[in-house]
């Protein structure tokens, strides 16, 4: 098993940064917002600790987006490289813990998807040809509340 | 059927049938995208219109002669185009207001697919682009009448 960070890095090479673990959960989400910022079926996010996150280079590239709040905070954000946006990992102030989009890592984060959710929302064109569960929001809510596997935010 | 980026800035009309849907796993598109795969379809570019958010658009380079854009307010990835191309441009399938009935062709460069994600279901897969594989797919299209 290695060990040692695992690195990521935007399309353009400005905005590099490391992981020292990953903490899961790793979730792929079909809703219509994470598949616009994507610009694909869905978002892949892993969830990590802030404190096992480190930005090597890039932090006056990054340029965020936060879209209007649907039901309730925190709002939906999304964080990229204002030269070539790619979506990069960005923790909002405060947090302990958030998730990166799993595209921008350069190597394996040795953890895998544990999920898809808001599969109501999934788009027409494409289809889950997988095994791993896969959540709407009402059994999403039921698995947050549940229990610490459950953590991450609710999104729309 | 539009296009429409995150923030809405940005909003594209596409007037005919877009092309094959094509996943395309290569290192790029992951990153583009922060995802698995980049999803994505060509629209010529008479069935284009541009309808609103020109001054959003920002184009990287990513390779010489091909263009990525995005929109600079939200990020959402949006097309890209070749220079050698300038009547195609390829759409991201994730900003389709729609369902543009069609479904994926196959799996492209999986060769360079992320370490994490395990490509399942039926599709064929290539281990190039879609124009290395021109003759494979122009015989699974026979072969499938």
């Amino acid at each position: 098993v290695t060990a040692g960070p695992i690195r990521g890095s935007c399309l353009c090479g400005g905005v590099r940064f490391e992981i020292a673990r990953a903490a899961g959960p790793f979730e792929l989400c079909h809703c219509t917002r994470c598949r616009k910022a994507s610009g694909s079926a869905f978002v892949a996010g892993l969830g990590v600790r802030t404190e096992d996150f480190r930005l090597l280079a890039g932090a006056e590239l990054i340029h965020r987006y936060e879209a209007p709040i649907r039901e309730a905070p925190p709002p939906y954000r999304t964080s990229f490289c204002s030269r070539c946006g790619s979506p990069v990992p960005d923790p909002p102030v405060g947090s302990s813990w958030f998730e990166i989009p799993a595209g921008a890592l350069d190597q394996d984060p040795r953890a895998r998807p544990d999920r898809h959710i808001f599969v109501e929302c999934k788009s027409p064109w494409y289809e889950i040809a997988d095994s791993l569960p896969q959540l709407d929001q009402p059994a999403l809510r039921k698995l947050r509340r549940g229990g610490r596997d459950g953590r991450g935010p609710g999104r729309a | 059927m539009t296009a429409s980026c995150l923030c809405g800035g940005v909003r594209i009309e596409i007037s005919g049938k877009v092309g094959p849907l094509v996943y395309c796993h290569c290192t790029r598109c992951q990153k583009a995208s922060g995802t698995a795969f980049g999803a994505n379809a060509d629209v010529r570019a008479q069935y284009w219109r541009l309808a609103a958010g020109d001054e959003l658009i920002r184009e990287f380079e990513s390779s010489p002669g091909v263009w990525r854009a995005f929109c600079q307010r939200c990020g959402s990835p949006l097309y890209s185009r070749r220079t050698a191309a300038p009547d195609t441009f390829r759409v991201r399938l994730g900003i389709l207001d729609g369902d543009p009935g069609r479904r994926a062709l196959a799996h492209f460069w999986v060769g360079s697919k992320a370490a994490w994600h395990e490509i399942a279901g039926d599709l064929p897969r290539f281990a190039r682009g879609p124009a290395e594989h021109a003759d494979e797919l122009a015989a699974r299209a026979d072969g499938a009448t």
